[in-house]
């Protein structure tokens, strides 16, 4: 298994090395360009749920990313020191209504676990923790 | 060069082109323009992805705020030349069914009469 760490400040600017990073990671760990985009884009997701709910805004924290690269499978963890926040309390919206009453809440946390395999919030007093799985289903079960 | 840049065609019809990706910078960028440009009554509202690579939740509720608020006034959104990464996040979060989705600016600009 390959590991690599990046440690950022939460900041909405270095989204895109997040997801630049994320995307190395997939194609190493073999993942076909699809899968590398829904990584990017769980991730995109992860990372601007910690700015915004953990940390309350910008530049309140860093934030350190993880991709665990083994062949045909990509975990992504992110870790943060900001406020206990389980985004996995956070309803999926509601589809099925009336689409004039669709909030917008909860679109991300619905995107990632579409877009990923397993999808896993560790809210913890002294540290977030978010974990990303996603499988090439060609390689691995 | 702003990142989202609009102009008006033809019909008080109000083009916007977003260029790049649309997370949570972009779009912030977006939802200021499209809420500026409806308070100033200019509804009938085509957003261009012809140059958008990308597109994270951020952008999906600046488009359902803009879609809320122009229906209320009595105005329309659609949403053209969407790439197939683009549209598959529209798709996967059942987006799709809440907007007009049309290939081409051109033909996003005849669906208004």
């Amino acid at each position: 298994m390959v590991e690599t760490t990046l440690l950022v400040p939460g900041r909405f600017d270095r989204l895109e090395s997040i997801t630049d990073f994320v995307a190395r990671a997939a194609r190493l760990a073999g993942l076909n360009e699809s899968s590398v985009y829904h990584c990017e884009l769980a991730a995109d997701e992860a990372y601007s749920n910690i700015i915004m709910h953990a940390y309350g805004g910008e530049n309140r924290g860093d934030i350190q990313l993880t991709c665990q690269c083994e062949p045909g499978i990509l975990t992504i963890i992110f870790e943060d020191h900001g406020r206990p926040f389980d985004s996995g309390s956070i309803k999926a919206p509601d589809l099925s209504g009336p689409l004039e009453e669709l909030a917008e809440g909860g679109l991300g946390v619905h995107l990632m676990r579409q877009l990923m395999d397993e999808v896993k919030f560790d809210p913890g007093r002294d540290q977030n923790r978010v974990t990303l799985v996603k499988r090439d289903h060609s390689r691995v079960p | 060069m702003p990142p989202v840049e609009y102009y008006e065609s033809t019909k008080n019809i109000w083009v916007v082109t977003p260029a790049g990706r649309m997370d949570a910078a972009l779009a912030s960028a977006l939802d200021d323009l499209l809420q500026t440009l409806i308070q100033q009554g200019r509804t009938r509202l085509v957003v261009d992805f012809e140059k958008v690579s990308y597109l994270a939740s951020s952008g999906l509720k600046a488009l359902i705020a803009a879609r809320r608020t122009t229906h209320a006034a009595g105005g329309e959104i659609v949403l053209a030349g969407l790439s197939p990464r683009v549209r598959e996040v529209l798709e996967i979060t059942g987006l799709d069914r809440l907007f007009r989705i049309v290939p081409s600016r051109a033909e996003a600009l005849d669906l208004f009469v």
